[in-house]
Order: C-alpha cells, then structure tokens, then sequence
C-alpha cells in the first residue's frame, strides 16, 4: 500500500490533466494545478529553510573548517527573514489607505437603512452570481416584486451591477436605486459606508449639523455608536511644531480650510479631522504657485540680478535662455483650454436609453454628445498671456476669465489640470539653477538667489508632510508592500542581493572569454564549425565587423557579414533549432508516460525496480 | 477575438474604440476609394441610404467548443457584387462608360460592399455594440453564405444580432437582424484539438506498443551514446581519487520535467556510485527537489544493496536565487574539487560558470540539458554532452530495463512520423509553388492551419 | 606563498589608503535623500547642491558594501579567498531567505489564505481583496493538506507520506507539459517546417527562397537522423547524422556568439557601478553637478 498510492496518485493526476486538455469545461485544470504547485512550493520552503538552517548550524557547533561563514550566512538569512516577514518599516498602502477619511466600524447587519425599488433581478443561465461587490447588499423580493439595497452604493457597485447583464431595464432600475441608495443631500459627498470594510466613513471634519443629521436617520444602538466614534474620531486636532520662520510668505491658513490654524504662541500648526492628499498638496501650491513662462524682460532682471551676486558667464547666460524657454508656453494652455471647449460624447444613462426603446426607437446609440463649441475670445487670450502667478492666484485666472467671456466648467477643470501639473516657479527657477551650473560656476549668493525658494518650499512641504502624518490614522498597517524603498528588506535587496547576484551573472563575460580561448584550439571539425559560426556572428553585430566586410561589391553582397549572420541566424541556426526542439518534445512526452504509467519509479523511491 | 473562415477582419470592438476604429476605417476607405476610382468611367456610386442590406442574418452556437462562440450567417447584400465580379474577369464594365478606356481588370476596381459590420446585444431591439468587422474574401461566398464566429460571448445568455453593409464609399447600410435568441453552448469536446488529440494518441500509442513489446521478450538494441557510457568511468575516477561525485539536477522546481528527468538519472548514478562506494553529493536549489532527490538516493542505495551508506546530508538545499546557488557551487567546487561532476537538468545562464569552473578544477564533466539556449556552453565547456532528446533517453540508457528500451523505440516512431509528415507536407507545397494548383495550395493550407495548428 | 601573501596584503593596503583618501577628499559614493515630512524620497547630488537633499548614511553605507560585494565576487576569477567566502556566505543567506519572503508575502497570503479566508485577509494585508469568498474555494484546501502531509517528512514515522505530495507534482506536471510540449513545440515547429522546396516569388524562381528553404528542410531531417536510437551511425545513416551534427554545431556557435555581446553588456553595467556610482570618477548620465 505505502508503495502503490503515490503510483495511483501519479497516474491519477497525470492522465486527468491529459484528458482535461480536451474538454471544454476542464480546460483550466492545468491552471489551478500550477496555482496549487506554486503553494506547495511556498510550503516546501520550510523544509528548506530548515535544512539549511540545521546544516548551518551543525558546522558552527562542530566547529568544521569554515564555520565562521556559517555564522555569516546564518546572520544574512534571519536578519533578512525577519525583516521582510514583518514588512519592517514599510507603510501601508497609499491607494487603500482611505487619506481623509475616517472610520467607525459597522457591520452590514447593523446598518439600518435600507432604500428598494419596484423590479427583479434577471436570472443567468449560466449560473453565474451577483457582482462580489454587492455581496451582501443586494436584496431581491420576489413576492413584492422589489429589489432592496442595503447601505449607500457607491459607482464601482452601480458600474458592477449595470455591467452584471447589459439589459436596458435591468440598469436602469440600477441606476434608480443607486439615486436612491445615496445618504441625505447635506452629507453627499461626505459620508460613506464600505461595506467591504464594515465601516461607516465620513471625509473630513464633522459639523454639529452633520452630526444630528446622521444621529436621526436611525435609531438602533449599533448606528448611534458608530455615529458617535466618528463624530470624536473627525474632530481630533492633529498638531506639529512649527516655527514661525518655516511658515510661507502670506500665509493664510483660512484660504486653505476652515481646519486648518496656526497658534503663534506655542508656533504650532494644527490641522481638525482627516486630512485628504488633495489638501496636502494644495497647502504646499497655494503659497508656491505655477511658474508662469518667463517672458525676455523678467529673463533680463533675473540675469542681471545675478550679474549683481556673482560673475555669470555668456555660456552660463545661454544656457538660462535655453532652460527657460524649455517651458510649458501660453500657446499650449490655450490650445488645451479651447481643446477642452469642444462638444465631448458622453454615455447616456440607461434610463435614457431605455425611454427611447419604449419611444420605439430600433438604433440605440450609446454615447451623446454634450456641450457646443467653446474657444476662448480674444479678450480672454490677452488676459491670460498677462497671468502672473505671483500676483494672481490660479481662482483669481478663472475669475477674471469668466468676466471677460463664457467659460465652460471642463475647460476649467483642463485649465486647473494644466497649471496643477506644472513645475512652481521655486522649482523652475531650480532647474534654471542647475543649468546655470551645468555652464559655469554658481556663488553662494547666485545659489541662494536661484535655490532660496525652493529650499523653503521644501522645508514647507516637511511640515505639511508631518501635519499629514499626524493627522492620519493607519487603517491597514500590514497592507504595504514588503518591498517598499527605504525598508531594511529593500536595502538588503538593493545593497547585498542585487550587487551579489548581478555580479555573479557579469562574471560570465570572463567565462565566455576563457571557454572562447579553449575551443580555438580546435582539434576536429565540430569544434572549428561551432567557434568560426561564433566568431562570424560576433563580428556581424559589431561596428568593425561589418566595416571589415563592406567593401565587397553588390554582387557579392551576400558575402557580408551582416548578411552572413542573417543567413546563418534564418537557415542553419532555424534547422538546428527546430530538430533539438522536436526532439525535445517527444523525449517529454515518452518521459511523462513513462512517469504516468510507472514504467519509470525511480524518484518516489519505491525500490527502484 | 473574432474568428473566421479565411476572411480577413479585426476582431472584438468594445466602448469607445469601436467609433475611433469605425471612423479610422471609413477614412481609410474613402481615401482608397478615392485614389483608386479611375477619374472617366467609373461607375456613378448609389447614393449612400441605398446601399442595400444583408437579405438574412442567423445566429447559432458554434459546435465543439468551450460556449464562448457563436456563429452568425448572412446572406450578402444584394449590391454585394464580389462574387460575380471576380467569376467574370472580362465582361462587365458595371454599367459605366469607359471612352478613356478603363484600365486593367477588375483587380483595379474596388468591390461595391468592403465589408460587413456585425454588433450583439443582450435583449431584442436594445443596446448593439459592434463585435466584428469583416472582410471577406472571395473563397467566403460559398453556397450563398458569409459565416463569422463571434467570441466572448457568456455562456448559457441569449444574444441577439444585427449585420450591416459597408460600402467601398463608407457608406454604411441599414441592418438586417435576428429575432430569435442564441445562445452559446459548451459541447463536451473542443473540436479544435481533435487533430492534436490523433498525434497526441499516435505518439502515445507509439510509446505504449514498444513498451509492450518490449515486455513480451523481444530483444531491441538502440545506439551507443558517449556520454552515458562514461558515467561508469567518471564515478570511478572518483572512488579511486577519493574524492566526491557533485551532482546537479538543475536549478529548476519539480514542476519541470527536466527536473523529474534528472532526477531519474540521479538514481542510476547514484546506484553507481553505492556500487563503487563513491560519494555522491546533491546540493539543490529548491526544497522540494532536495525531498524528492533524498528518496531516490536512498532507494538507489537500498537498491544495491547498501543502505547504510546513505548519508541523507550529502543532498541539500542552498538557495533559490540562481546566480546564489552558482556563486555556491563555484566556491564549493574549487574548495572540495569534486572528481566528476554532473550537470543533467534545466539550466539558464550559470551553465557557463558551472562548466568552465569544473573544467578548471580538472573534473570530468557529462552534461544533459534540454534548454537549447545552454547547449553551446556545455558543448563548449563539458567533456560530453546529452543534447535535448539524448538527455531524456539517458534515464532508459542506463538503467537497460526493456521497458524504457521499448519507449525509446516509441520516440524513434514518432521521429518518422515527423519525417513522413515533412515529406508529405513538403511535397505537396513544392508542387503547389510549382503548378500554382489552387487545390494543392489548399490542401497544404489545411495541412498547416488546422491539422498542425 | 609568503611572499605572495605580502605582495596581495600590501596591494590591498594601497587601495584601501587610497579608498579612504578619494573618499575623504571627493565624498564619493553618497546617496543622497530628501525628508518630505511623510515620506522620504531618494535623490540625488543635485538636490544636494540646493541644500534640500541630506546624505543617508545607511544608503550610503549600502552603496560601499554592495561595492565592496562587488570586487570580492569579481576576486574569485583570481583565486579563491576569504572575500569571496564572505560573500558567497552573504549571498547565500540572504537570498534563500529573499525568496522564502516573496513565496509568503506574494503566494501563500494572497493565494492560498486569501483564497480560504477572504475576510481576515482583507482586514489585515489585503484591504483590496474581496472578501466573498468564492464557492469553490475549499479547492485550495487541497494544497493545504498536501503541504502538511509534506511536513511529515520532518516526523520520525510518517515519511512514507511525504510521498503523497511529491507524486501529486511529478504526475500533474507529466500531464500538463505531456500535451503544453506537443502543442507548443511539436506541432508548431513541424508547422514551420512544411515549406516549398521550390519558392517562386510571384511566378518567378526565387534563388533564397529556394535555398534556404532546402536548408532548413534537410538541416531538419539531418538533426532528426542524428537523435535517432535505433540504429546505429554507420553508412548512409552515419554520414546524415554526421551532417546533422554540423547544423547542431553550426547552431550552437551562432547561440554562443549572439550571447557573448549581452554578457559584456552585463559586465559593463557593473564596471558603471563601481567607476559612476560608487568612485565618481566617470559620470555618463550627468547625475552629478560639475565640481
């Protein structure tokens, strides 16, 4: 029996898979079977692991020659086991974290509102279920004829569910629900229930108001805790020290958010609630704003400032023009702005759609076309070109824009995108800086002209980046990436399993050299046949190699070594390659049934013969 | 993807694409309509909302596969002219005049229809999405029929679909549509693979008979290979210089049946090695291989009658990570310089390092790999070298059992079968090149594309 | 071996002399980065120039060890020596225990716990997971108890079934490349080689075509003649195994000389490392400000 089983087992697994190949509902069999191989492995590494580690040890403990490399080697690994298992140092994962957000937990069971609309759920023949994530959530009452929704969907639900069967009916009673299945209008937008997470969530500060408006939607115990946690959770005040002197010129932090403030006495920069990565950002481009294109006569000043602190080189003053010309230009702003003006298709929703099949409508297209043709007027280019980011914040743009004309709210948007991905002006004059050096000498006080910004953006965005910190709690501690920079499991990857690794594989240059040198002394044919084919194809991809030949004329261009190499690579090499792999072929296919019908048993060591 | 029958199209169009891709085509269509046109004679187009339709469209399941296809059939549209056009080369100049004298055959006219748009949607009259773009081809119009196999669709749901018109101007017809539900099914057997299924059976079959054969008495010799009658010598040049055999069976998992064919190879050497009280030494780079490589050591020295001298440390795990195990081994080799060594499993670029260390150490080196890419190095590197099939022959080479003998055999059938194939396939294209025979030319197309596919 | 000794100790004194003067005089091999509050962003000299980036001593006490890594493996190509046993000693520990963190942080948490138990999965390491759990996840119990039955190997008397395991593998593995071989390698490449001895290219003899179809083809059937068993290579047999062999030899050489430029390539991107990142002697990239 101990010996029989694995033989079964072997010819079970092996045949199945063979026959599963052919069978539709089977196909993926051999998928699962390498998933399950690949845990099998991840298991087995125990078996490795401590066979290592005992091996090891035994050579420490017998004191064997060499056994101070086993300490070494010992060292390496628990070190380097311990800090990757632990995930030491790495921080949780940004797109999961939920910044801005803060939770109080709730489960489905507990949540008390529920919102239905009249419909079915169409059923599937194939069998297949509701979306995941809707699990839970999705109610359908048969008898009543309804359909209930438990907690407040959100859009990757109603995508899930409009896309679970592309029936007009079906999505918009979907999309019904989703209007309806939303929280009440003061809190949209704010508050949020991640069924996933069994969490009830609210982004920013809470209001007194805020708060009784969610307090009176229901009235259970479990709701009202929940409730309660996250109105003390949002109202926690997050604070850092901060010295006057790190703050930014004209600082405001009402401009910012009403949560934000700074107390001057104790030089303390506090922030209310969670604060998003939005705002984060904003607080740093708000009092650094876009570096707007450098026009000649601010180019002028600047050289001459600069000709004041230091001499500047005519090279060093070139160079400057080139970066700075290197720029996004108005030309482009305006061109995105009037690209953003054009009539845009949208999809309709499915209750349009579906009015217009009940109007009796037989082409149903799925996309409309929203907005009519907006560019921006000559007014408005002229103000625009005169926009200076130091003068005039980017609301102040828009501001002066609408008056001067219409303006729609994607161009906006496009207009805000644009600047948002610019460079500020601290960190333009920056790279102006690096030019500059990259043509002449900087002195100190050229380099606290061209960098002295910058510096103090950075030392804002260290504040900012603290009060952002503060202010976060870590909901998922353990979901970062094991292998996050900055770890000590990266530094081992980076700094001793990288170099090691590469180096060993670098190594084979010199081995390919020494092997090369032995096969020139070629004795036989074979040799010569295999070392002069290298040879050729080594030559053929080198510049000497093919100036060596190309003197031949047309007719024997075939004789080039570019040539060569292409026959050799397309005809011999092809044939080569072709029989070995045939070859190779049916020597797995008779090794694998030797193996399923246990003709070949000598790796389960059942006794050989 | 969307498949047919030697039409070329593009397959699935989803969302948005589908209007880029539309329009990207319509433009494309019109510019060749334009520069082909001849400027005098040229028939005078139809104006665009009277391109006709397709005159019927059914939609059925596509037999013998997995229920992701279904295929839809459509009569061509009465304007659809391809088929008599090309069936009369000379005659029709399509109503126009041509005073200027029309240039060339009908292979510089464009045909009327280019092409058919096919679109599914989920209910009768909803929301039609286009699948399929087709353009036919001449062979296509058999028995009055275009035929397009529609994939991804979900199994067991009802579709329903619409075929329209495209004509060489770009103009598009209006739609002829199926009232009645179709549904993709999932046949028991996917049709496709039955060629492979014949070749898989023959092979095996192949295999399994000389086995048999085998077994009943017949005596069969096969060949000499070198290198494996120099695991004897090499693992007695080991016992004589006192020093270990190193044995390596690659730096791959048991997932890989070079590995699984090394390690039966690891059992007759180490069976040798029991027999001549050599040391056999088996450090592996995964742990399952170190717990498979452990049984078969052990049963190889149970079987020759030596138990006791099966030291389970001489086969253990180093490292996963290649270039790890190799800086290992290269140490190891030098320091304890191995007497032989043997490389016989899946190896990438360490192969080099492996052989030239060995070579430097004076160790007589046999080498079987499958991996076509390492083959020059150990060729270059290794006193002999099993090369693809050899390596997986060797199993049956050394252990002499007639079985193994009669699978090799099995090998050697299907090498002829290969040949036969070559031969056959060769011919055949040779005289379709030749002739220009359109019934070769398609007997060779079906050679290649269905039953080697 | 004294004299030798003495002859490596004090060339090695010398570099290490002038190590240290290079690194005391240019301050080479810094790795700068930037605290952004949050986080910590690496960087580099420039930024340095503008006095917000500060040098990282643990990256940049890596940056010399992995230097250091990298001339005691380059070392062994002299000889063996005590360098090159600290690094193999180093490399060995530190990647077997590399690849057991990926087989737990990439396999077996997403794949086999998260596949069992969805919920606490996601609750703790996998906040993006799902966590349904799908009907026919009890499948992956299946490798679950595989793998304890694998453990057994470690218990005096149940041995006998970690081979239970191992079978599982080796039979499913035979199925799998028995057919994935045939349907890849076997069918495709005799598909490949069904060519036309005779290529005409539109209606006229095509002289490479031509040729080059008939190498292939005979290079083909020659290779074949040669890995057959059996019958032994004598006669008319042995003479189109042995031009087999040529085209297998021809075949080999042009591996090995389309391998050898990649290899260089390989041992260029190391000397870089040591001349740009670690020595600041060349500087291809621009990566640091002119001094």
């Amino acid at each position: 029996m101990k010996r029989t089983v694995p033989l079964i087992i072997t010819a079970a697994g092996g045949f199945t898979l063979i026959v599963a190949f052919f069978i539709p509902a089977t196909e993926s069999w051999g998928e699962v079977a390498a998933i399950w191989f690949d845990i099998l492995a991840a298991i087995a590494f125990i078996l490795g692991g401590g066979n290592l580690v005992r091996n090891h040890l035994k050579k420490i403990s017998d004191q064997t020659a060499g056994w101070a490399y086993s300490v070494i080697t010992l060292a390496a690994f628990f070190i380097t086991l311990t800090v990757g298992l632990f995930k030491v140092g790495a921080r949780p994962m940004e797109q999961q974290e939920y910044y801005g957000q803060r939770f109080a937990s709730l489960s489905l069971e507990d949540f008390p509102l529920e919102f239905s609309v009249e419909g079915t759920i169409p059923p599937k023949k194939s069998g297949r279920r509701l979306p995941d994530s809707v699990h839970g959530q999705l109610v359908a009452d048969a008898a009543a004829g309804t359909i209930s929704f438990r907690g407040w969907m959100e859009p990757n639900q109603l995508d899930d569910l409009k896309n679970y069967k592309h029936l007009l009916e079906w999505q918009a009673t979907v999309e019904t629900l989703y209007d309806k299945a939303q929280p009440p209008e003061p809190l949209r937008g704010k508050a949020f229930y991640h069924a996933g997470h069994r969490a009830l969530a609210f982004a920013g500060r809470m209001s007194e108001f805020e708060y009784h408006t969610l307090r009176e939607l229901a009235g259970t115990p479990e709701w009202l805790a929940a409730v309660d946690a996250l109105y003390e959770a949002t109202n926690q005040t997050a604070e850092i020290e901060c010295p006057a002197d790190a703050l930014p010129e004209r600082f405001d932090a009402a401009a910012i958010s009403p949560d934000l403030s700074y107390d001057e006495e104790l030089q303390r920069l506090r922030f209310t609630g969670p604060m998003p990565l939005g705002l984060r950002d904003r607080m740093v481009r708000r009092f650094f704003p876009v570096a707007t294109p450098l026009s000649p006569a601010a180019e002028q000043v600047l050289v001459n400032l600069l000709k004041q602190a230091g001499p500047l080189s005519e090279a060093q003053i070139e160079a400057l023009s080139k970066a700075a010309a290197a720029g996004w230009t108005f030309d482009q702003l305006i061109a995105e702005v009037n690209r953003a003006g054009e009539p845009v298709q949208v999809p309709k929703t499915a209750r349009e759609m579906l009015a217009e099949k009940q109007a009796g409508a037989t082409v149903i297209e799925p996309m409309k076309t929203v907005g009519e043709k907006r560019t921006l007027n000559n007014l408005q280019q002229k103000f625009l070109r005169e926009f200076d980011s130091s003068e005039m914040t980017v609301d102040d743009l828009v501001e002066g824009l609408r008056r001067m004309g219409p303006l729609s709210a994607r161009q906006v948007a496009a207009l805000r995108a644009f600047l948002a991905k610019q460079p500020t002006a601290a960190e333009r004059n920056k790279e102006l800086g690096f030019a500059l050096l990259r043509a002449g000498p900087l002195t100190e006080e050229q380099r606290d002209l061209m960098f002295g910004d910058y510096r103090k953006q950075i030392r804002w965005r260290r504040y900012v980046g603290r009060l952002f910190a503060a202010a976060h709690v870590v909901k998922f501690p353990w979901s970062g990436e094991y292998r996050a920079v900055g770890t000590p499991f990266w530094w081992l990857y980076e700094y001793a399993f990288k170099p090691l690794t590469a180096t060993m594989f670098a190594m084979l240059a010199f081995y390919v050299a020494s092997a090369a040198f032995r096969a020139f002394r070629a004795k036989n044919l074979e040799a010569v046949l295999l070392l002069g084919t290298a040879f050729i194809i080594l030559l053929g991809r080198t510049f000497a190699g093919v100036y060596l030949t190309s003197w031949l004329p047309e007719s024997l261009s075939f004789l080039r070594i570019e040539e060569l190499t292409i026959r050799i690579m397309q005809w011999f090499n092809t044939a080569g390659n072709r029989a070995i792999m045939i070859g190779i072929a049916l020597g797995i296919a008779s090794t694998s049934l030797k193996v399923l019908l246990a003709v070949d048993r000598s790796y389960l060591g059942t006794g050989g013969d | 993807m969307s498949s047919g029958h030697r039409g070329r199209y593009v397959g699935c169009l989803h969302g948005q694409w589908q209007w880029a891709w539309l329009f990207a085509q319509t433009v494309a269509a019109l510019l060749i309509a334009c520069c082909l046109v001849a400027p005098a004679g040229a028939q005078p187009d139809r104006p665009p909302s009277e391109v006709a339709p397709p005159a019927e469209v059914i939609a059925k399941d596509h037999p013998w596969d997995g229920g992701h296809k279904i295929d839809v059939l459509f009569r061509p549209s009465p304007d659809d002219d391809r088929v008599t056009r090309d069936a009369e080369p000379s005659a029709t100049t399509q109503g126009g005049s041509d005073a200027n004298g029309a240039q060339g055959g009908p292979s510089d006219q464009k045909p009327r229809i280019a092409a058919y748009i096919v679109s599914r949607a989920e209910e009768f009259h909803g929301v039609y999405e286009d699948v399929a773009f087709y353009v036919p081809e001449a062979a296509d119009y058999r028995d009055g029929w275009l035929r397009v196999t529609v994939d991804k669709c979900e199994r067991g749901e009802p579709y329903f679909f619409r075929v329209r018109a495209v004509a060489s101007s770009g103009a598009q017809s209006g739609f002829a549509e199926t009232s009645e539900a179709a549904i993709a099914r999932r046949q028991w057997f996917d049709g496709g693979r039955i060629w492979m299924l014949l070749i898989t059976v023959i092979l095996c079959g192949a295999v399994v008979t000389f086995i048999l054969i085998a077994r009943s008495g017949r005596s069969l010799r096969v060949r000499r290979i070198a290198g494996l009658e120099a695991v004897d010598e090499a693992v007695g040049r080991a016992t004589e210089m006192g020093r270990s055999v190193l044995f390596i069976p690659g730096i791959q998992d048991m997932n890989d049946i070079q590995t699984i064919a090394g390690l039966t190879i690891l059992a007759r050497v180490a069976r040798t090695a029991a027999e001549y009280d050599a040391r056999v030494e088996v450090p592996t780079s995964r742990s399952l291989v170190m717990t498979a490589a452990r049984e078969t050591v052990q049963s190889a020295f149970m079987a020759a009658g030596r138990p006791d001298a099966y030291d389970p440390n001489s086969i253990y795990y180093v490292t996963d990570e290649q270039f790890g195990y190799v800086a290992y081994l290269s140490g190891m080799m030098v320091r304890e310089k191995p007497a032989a060594c043997f490389y016989m499993g899946s190896f990438f670029a360490e192969s080099l390092i492996l052989a030239e260390t060995g070579n430097a150490i004076g160790a007589i080196q046999v080498a079987g790999t499958a991996q076509p890419a390492q083959l020059p190095f150990f060729v270059a590197a290794c006193d002999y070298t099993l090369i693809g099939e050899e390596f997986f022959a060797a199993s049956a080479y050394l252990s002499g059992e007639p079985d193994q003998l009669g699978s090799l055999k099995g090998q050697d059938v299907g090498k002829l079968v290969v040949g036969a194939v070559l031969i056959i396939g060769c011919g055949l294209a040779t005289m379709a090149a030749i002739t220009g025979s359109e019934t070769l030319e398609a007997a060779v197309a079906f050679l290649k594309g269905t039953m080697l596919r | 071996m004294n004299r030798e000794r003495m002859i490596w100790t004090g060339l090695l004194v010398v570099a290490g002399l002038w190590l240290l003067g290079r690194a005391l005089w240019v301050g080479n091999g810094v790795v700068y980065v930037q605290d952004l509050g949050d986080v910590t962003v690496s960087s580099d000299a420039w930024e340095a120039v503008t006095e917000t980036a500060r040098p990282s001593i643990f990256r940049t006490a890596g940056l010399w060890l992995a230097a250091l890594f990298t001339l005691a493996i380059f070392s062994f190509l002299y000889r063996d020596n005590p360098f090159y046993k600290i690094a193999e000693a180093v490399v060995v520990g530190v990647s077997a225990a590399y690849w057991m963190v990926v087989g737990v942080w990439a396999t077996m948490v997403p794949n086999l716990f998260g596949k069992l138990f969805p919920a606490t999965i996601k609750a703790w390491a996998m906040p993006g997971l799902s966590p349904v759990r799908d009907p026919f996840s009890w499948l992956y119990l299946v490798p679950l108890v595989l793998g304890i039955l694998l453990m057994m190997r470690l218990a005096p008397k149940g041995q006998w079934l970690a081979r239970w395991p191992l079978a599982f593998i080796i039979g499913t593995t035979a199925g799998i490349r028995l057919v994935g071989f045939i349907h890849a390698d076997f069918l495709s490449q005799i598909n490949s080689t069904v060519l036309p001895l005779v290529a005409m290219e539109s209606g006229r003899f095509d002289l490479a075509g031509t040729l080059g179809n008939l190498i292939v083809v005979i290079g083909v059937f020659a290779c074949l003649t040669y890995f057959f068993f059996s019958i032994e290579h004598k006669g008319v047999v042995g003479g189109v195994s042995r031009l087999g062999i040529w085209f297998l030899m021809i075949t080999f050489g042009a591996a090995f000389g389309y391998t050898v430029m990649g290899r260089i390539a390989l041992l260029a991107i190391r000397l870089e490392f040591l001349f740009d990142d670690w020595l600041w002697l060349i500087d291809p990239t621009g990566a640091r400000p002119p001094m």
